[in-house]
């Protein structure tokens, strides 16, 4: 690190400490939207704790009954989609001790794919997350997740087709192990 | 001097989340230098648009895509950035992005939103995080006539 770096003496360790807890539970929320998007159950659960509860479009149980049973990652899903994208950002974290509660914003893109074509979904919405401390990691243990806004269009043009690149030899995007982010960053499913 | 690990690595994260905002910065001002300095000589950067090193690729934004009149104003936004420390100065790394196009073509210019992902890996030199490979992840994109061509210049 650089010269100008002072030891973390000199300053408040708890400070320090609040500031290495936030880091641990933004990349849970990162990981959370990834486990999503390339539709990873067992990374999906490794964000929660055990038990943890979650109220999402109508469900209300376990987050691991809507994870494997009912969300759009879940292999019984027969929504038709071939898409997920979820950009989180405006975390907020309020620490007390070993519980945080945490809101975040999302703007999810879904790609739909049906009888009458292809549609793009965008929602904006938030997570309002209650998080603990247990067994050495942070985890959510409770997901109420609320809807801002939405809007349902049918796809259009894409970016490559309207400025001539070769589709081709593009990385796209895709659910499951055949994402270049396995073959490409060597990242582990499930982690 | 010896830093608790979990704070080298906040530090680090830091460092290279500050990186991918850099080269955001650098794209969306179209500065060849400014993204030159971002990744190490002669790593590769595979956009779709050109594939080859960094000093290539930025060569061929110069002499192409910076002179050419359909690519108008352009914005990144950066976010969910998951790193993986391979060592103190390796690390790989996700992030999605959120890019904005304006596309003028004849008669009609475009608005265009584009969601993906860099897939980077970066080295720690000399005390400065930087790209050592770039790939880009196209998920979605979007494009729509302008609602009001005058709203915004294009170039």
């Amino acid at each position: 690190m650089t010269e100008t770096m002072s030891t973390p003496s000199e300053y408040d360790a708890a400070a320090v400490g609040a500031l290495v807890a936030k880091q641990q539970i933004t990349e849970v929320l990162y990981r959370r939207a990834r486990a999503g998007d390339r539709r990873d159950v067992e990374l999906a659960l490794a964000c929660y704790h055990p038990g943890a509860t979650e109220e999402h479009e109508g469900f209300s149980g376990t987050a691991a009954e809507f994870i494997r049973n009912v969300s759009m990652i879940s292999p019984n899903s027969t929504a038709p989609v071939i898409g997920l994208w979820h950009l989180i950002s405006n975390i907020l974290i309020e620490l007390s001790g070993d519980e945080a509660s945490v809101e975040s914003y999302h703007l999810a893109v879904v790609i739909g794919d049906d009888d009458s074509g292809e549609t793009q979904s965008s929602i904006g919405g938030r997570y309002l997350d209650k998080f603990a401390f247990r067994d050495g990691r942070w985890a959510i243990t409770h997901r109420e997740v609320v809807f801002d806004w939405s809007r349902v269009d049918a796809a259009t043009t894409p970016y490559w087709e309207l400025v001539g690149l070769d589709e081709a030899k593009l990385l796209r995007g895709r659910f499951g192990p055949d994402d270049p982010l396995y073959h490409q960053l060597d990242v582990t499913r499930g982690q | 001097m010896t830093l608790a690990r979990p704070v080298a690595e906040l530090l680090a994260r830091h460092e290279i989340e500050q990186l991918l905002t850099r080269r955001g910065r650098a794209a969306d001002s179209k500065d060849p230098d400014a993204i030159l300095r971002e990744h190490v000589p002669g790593s590769l950067d595979t956009h779709g648009i050109y594939d080859g090193t960094i000093e290539e690729f930025v060569e061929y934004l110069r002499t192409h895509n910076y002179q050419d009149k359909r690519y108008g104003p352009q914005r990144h936004t950066i976010s969910n950035v998951l790193i993986e420390f391979d060592s103190d100065s390796r690390a790989r790394v996700e992030s999605y992005h959120l890019a904005y196009h304006r596309i003028v073509l004849d008669p009609v210019a475009y608005d265009v939103y584009i969601g993906g992902r860099y897939l980077d890996r970066c080295e720690q030199v000399g005390g400065r995080w930087q790209l050592s490979s770039r790939q880009v992840v196209y998920d979605w994109s979007r494009s729509t006539p302008v609602s009001n061509p005058t709203t915004l210049e294009s170039e």
